[in-house]
């Protein structure tokens, strides 16, 4: 029997942060699959925490926050763990395994889930060299994940994050530790992936990049979202001159 | 009081995650675990070998010195035989092989999963569904279990080596063959039961409490050092007192 009312990739209820302070406006949030969303704002910490706690890292204070269902905040670590197999996750500073090459990285998860997958080890490293490739990464794939400058550890995070193939894309800090180029590689990545039918949900403070990555915004004042629309026609007042950083280009 | 109990309850929870993960989802991980307990294996215990078995020989010269320059020389092979069958292989050869062990490893543990977690890999690899309980705890307790018992047969191989050397070179009042009918007289399979039973609890203490201190560093790095110290201070004073009280049971 196929479902009817398939349940929405996110669906905040009321949430309240841990870092909340008494009386804060509950939050409430419905992400439909497909969309790419981008909570923008000025401040990164709290919109990190949202993030953080859609993906099951931190635990709401208190509401319900459902990612395909399943309550992340009363969910056990086991149920978490299943459920993040359809997750990727970028964090700000892209949590690379620092003992491992970048191409081990990147190929980290698809050996771990290999026999789950069904992928040989060809298979395996064929795909490696695909997000390796989709990352800009060919330069520096053999070096140490520790050495690397950080704009390529993020890039090597998101294709990591990508390689599974999930059917949602957390994006803690898209802009974080990022100079030009490493920009318009990360726009490149969303511009590809866009058309996947993957969600995205993502936080940024970066208005100018943000825009470009994801169809629809929404502006957090404080706890208040004053703006939920497409991310084009943000009104220029709630984003203040000069946030938009660096120069940009999609090439 | 309460708060060393805590800990030592933390100790075996961290345990029991580790052995869990070996039946939770078995298809997971498989060879990268795998690889992961061998590089642990390689390091603990591989790389160890060589110290151990300078160490242990060199104690056991010593003995065989000082018995034979003490003792009355009748009395000489069954004094050195009974001195390595209690002294060295049910007491000395578990705990001086967990010391050996802890030096090397434990420090070692301790930082390398303190840097990971306060980078924020600890946390990427459940991001990505990988469950850090088989990935990274698995493998260390695994790993240095196997290196403890390992390195207790090694140092008690070299132990029965460098006395049978010993007597040989010292021109003890007695035969090599004297020696090996003493000794397998009194090196009793309860004895070397005793020996593999402590060097078993050793191995699981070191993994446990440098697993435990690793992962508690968080946020600040600057804790890691002083983690380090507590970590191999607490090894040394568990092994000890699991030491005497296994000691106690077996009489």
């Amino acid at each position: 029997m196929s479902d009817a009312n398939p349940p929405a990739a996110i669906e905040i209820r009321a949430l309240v942060l841990p870092s909340d302070p008494p009386g804060a406006t509950p939050m409430d949030l419905t992400v439909e699959a497909g969309e790419t969303v981008g909570l923008l704002g000025d401040d990164q910490v709290r919109l990190t925490q949202i993030i953080r706690v859609v993906g099951g890292l931190e635990r709401p204070a208190s509401g319900t926050v459902k990612v395909f269902g399943v309550d992340v905040g009363a969910a056990s670590r086991q149920t978490l763990l299943q459920l993040r197999r359809t997750i990727g996750y970028v964090s700000v500073a892209g949590g690379l395994l620092s003992n491992m090459t970048v191409r081990d990285n990147v190929a980290l998860a698809l050996h771990y889930f290999q026999d789950e997958d069904g992928r040989g080890p060809d298979s395996v490293t064929e795909r490696c060299n695909e997000l390796i490739a989709l990352g800009s990464l060919e330069d520096v794939a053999d070096q140490p994940a520790s050495v690397v400058p950080a704009e390529y550890q993020k890039c090597a995070a998101y294709v990591r994050a990508l390689g599974r193939n999930p059917k949602l894309l957390l994006v803690e800090d898209p802009a974080a530790f990022l100079h030009p180029d490493g920009r318009s590689t990360i726009a490149r990545l969303h511009a590809k992936v866009r058309g996947t039918g993957i969600t995205i949900l993502l936080a940024d403070d970066d208005v100018g990049l943000a825009q470009r990555l994801v169809e629809r915004a929404l502006w957090l004042t404080g706890d208040t979202i004053s703006y939920d629309g497409p991310s084009a026609t943000l009104p220029r007042e709630l984003a203040p001159s000069g946030r938009t950083m660096l120069p940009f280009d999609i090439r | 009081m309460l708060t060393d109990l805590g800990r030592i309850v933390s100790y075996s929870t961290l345990g029991v995650m580790a052995a869990g993960a070996i039946f939770t989802r078995p298809r997971e991980g498989g060879r990268v675990v795998r690889a992961q307990i061998a590089r642990q294996i390689i390091f603990s215990a591989w790389d160890g070998i060589p110290l151990v078995a300078l160490i242990a020989g060199m104690m056991t010269v010593s003995i065989v010195v000082i018995v034979a320059t003490l003792a009355p020389a009748a009395s000489t092979p069954e004094l050195i035989g009974s001195l390595l069958a209690t002294v060295i292989v049910r007491e000395l050869a578990p705990l001086t092989t967990a010391v050996i062990v802890a030096l090397r490893s434990c420090a070692a543990v301790t930082v390398e999963l303190g840097y990971m977690s306060w980078r924020g890999e600890v946390e990427a690899l459940e991001t990505m569904a990988i469950d850090p309980a088989k990935f990274l705890l698995l493998p260390r307790f695994a790993g240095l279990t196997i290196a403890s018992v390992s390195l207790t047969i090694v140092f008690t191989a070299t132990v029965f080596g460098a006395a049978a050397a010993g007597v040989r070179l010292l021109d003890v009042d007695s035969s090599v063959e004297h020696l090996a009918t003493v000794l397998h007289t009194l090196v009793s399979a309860t004895a070397m039961s005793v020996a593999v039973i402590k060097a078993t609890a050793f191995g699981l203490i070191i993994a446990s409490v440098s697993c435990y201190h690793g992962l508690s560093v968080r946020s600040d790095i600057t804790h890691l050092p002083r983690r380090a110290t507590r970590a191999l201070v607490e090894v040394l004073v568990l092994c000890t007192s699991v030491n005497v009280a296994i000691t106690l049971i077996a009489l």
